[in-house]
């Protein structure tokens, strides 16, 4: 703990219960974390209850205790869940309790465990909380995730630092991450949320069909799916709640139409996928699928993700970020999607997100089908923006409209 | 946006479960990813009738029998 500045820790803890979650007066609340996040959570309880919370529930994971597991229990325990827990933590949503994700647990905890056990216990786990994870997903409530600088996962950034200094220097790149190293960290995402919703509503007003990328390795046209909507930044919930999902946030994004991609496109960063890094991407869309694809480290990695099903190839988000973000002047590499992604404009294989539509927030797989909204098993984020990268949008009436110039969005 | 681990939907997972409700989705997803591995694996007579569990993709995790794979690598 010595190794992470306090304060700084008790500010995210307020910015994520006012900012992130808008905790109201009254409302409960249910946090999952790792064991060794317990002084941020603690933080947390303290200004929930000072926000009125009626009651904060911590679950914590264990990193020996889910490695003793799969080292001593007998094979019938890998296709069991808490049940009741799931069934719990269903109600509690149902009963508008705000949810809070901890984030920073090791990234590569399970990679020696047999694979077998690990999908079983995953497909159990997956099964068992399918009706609570819904209300997640369709923002039925305000829910939130911050990150704690996990031991495992500093040690990963800064291999060569000894385990103090590589906490201390995540903890201080999640505080700048998260805008917690201001005098005000909630004014300040007030201001950051503004300039979000003032990009995400021109975007929506301006409707465009297609977004075209320009740079170097990078010649990219991506149609929009139709009735796509612009997101990001602050959103409510379905209770009537303004929440920040996730912090830190730089990206506006929207679904692209799976069949309407032409073109080439070149990574910016490295893609950190399970363990393998993935560099220098090139990749040729044809009619919204890659027919070509390389890269100079971990191109077979790229092969297999690209053959993981037919919607792999295709691309189910696309997301704007400027080159100017707290994360990307970083210079940081994070192995995080909750920070990665935020480093630079991006595109993401596979999967949409069925919530980047106008209008009915909950529709079929069919319906999304039919708007051009992709469909895969994964969803893998890679950057494509850099200072170099000029984005125009073509509107429907033929018109050529700058979004970005040289990485950065044009007022 | 990101979710966190334990609530990034896994679309197929629950039918994969069991195989007891698979829609033509499902199986042409499955069976894709059979051929493939089929392909890069080949066959080993040698082996064990029913071999051991194949990952697919992430989180998609089945069991192949020698005869199955006889007839992927006879239908692709």
């Amino acid at each position: 703990m010595h190794s992470i500045d306090i304060e700084k820790l008790e500010k995210l803890a307020e910015l994520s219960v006012n900012t992130g979650l808008g905790l109201q007066r009254g409302q409960n609340l249910l946090i999952t974390a790792p064991s060794d996040a317990l002084p941020l959570v603690r933080f947390i309880a303290k200004h929930a209850y000072k926000a009125g919370a009626g009651l904060v529930t911590p679950f914590f994971s264990d990193s020996e205790i889910t490695l003793a597991r799969y080292k001593y229990a007998s094979d019938d325990s890998f296709d069991v869940a808490a049940d009741w827990l799931y069934k719990g933590m269903g109600e509690a949503f149902d009963n508008n309790t705000a949810r809070m994700a901890i984030a920073g647990d090791d990234p590569m905890l399970l990679s020696d465990m047999d694979p077998e056990k690990v999908g079983r216990a995953n497909k159990a786990n997956s099964k068992a909380y399918k009706p609570a994870r819904e209300r997640i997903t369709q923002f039925d409530i305000n829910w939130n995730i911050i990150a704690w600088p996990g031991l495992a996962w500093a040690k990963r950034m800064f291999p060569d630092l000894a385990e103090g200094e590589a906490q201390s220097r995540l903890a201080e790149a999640i505080f700048m991450a998260s805008r917690v190293n201001t005098d005000d960290p909630v004014a300040a995402w007030n201001i950051h949320n503004q300039k979000l919703k003032e990009k995400r509503e021109w975007l929506n007003q301006k409707d465009f069909k297609e977004i075209h990328f320009k740079g170097p390795g990078t010649d990219l046209k991506v149609g929009l799916a139709d009735d796509h909507e612009w997101m990001g930044g602050a959103s409510m919930s379905q209770n009537g709640i303004i929440c920040n999902p996730n912090i830190p946030s730089e990206e506006v994004f929207t679904t692209p139409h799976a069949l309407r991609v032409e073109g080439h496109v070149s990574s910016t960063k490295p893609l950190s996928h399970q363990g393998t890094l993935i560099d220098d991407i090139r990749v040729v869309f044809e009619k919204g699928s890659i027919t070509e694809a390389n890269a100079s480290k971990g191109e077979a990695v790229l092969k297999k993700v690209l053959d993981s099903d037919e919607g792999a190839r295709r691309l189910g988000e696309v997301a704007l970020v400027p080159n100017s973000s707290p994360i990307s002047s970083s210079g940081l590499l994070f192995y995080n999607t909750l920070f990665d992604e935020n480093a630079a404009c991006h595109i993401a294989l596979g999967q949409c997100y069925s919530k980047c539509f106008k209008g009915e927030k909950n529709l079929s797989t069919s319906e999304i089908k039919d708007r051009g909204g992709n469909s895969s098993m994964i969803h893998i984020d890679w950057m494509i923006g850099s200072g170099e990268i000029d984005i125009d949008g073509f509107g429907k009436n033929g018109e050529t409209v700058p979004i970005f110039r040289k990485g950065e969005w044009v007022d | 946006m990101v979710l966190e681990k334990m609530e990034r939907p896994s679309p197929y997972l629950g039918k994969v479960s069991g195989l007891i409700k698979t829609d033509m989705l499902t199986s042409k997803v499955l069976t894709e990813g059979l051929k493939r591995i089929v392909k890069l694996e080949g066959m080993d007579e040698k082996k064990e009738s029913f071999e051991k569990t194949k990952i697919i993709t992430k989180g998609v995790v089945v069991a192949i029998s020698s005869e199955a794979k006889q007839k992927i690598i006879k239908s692709s």
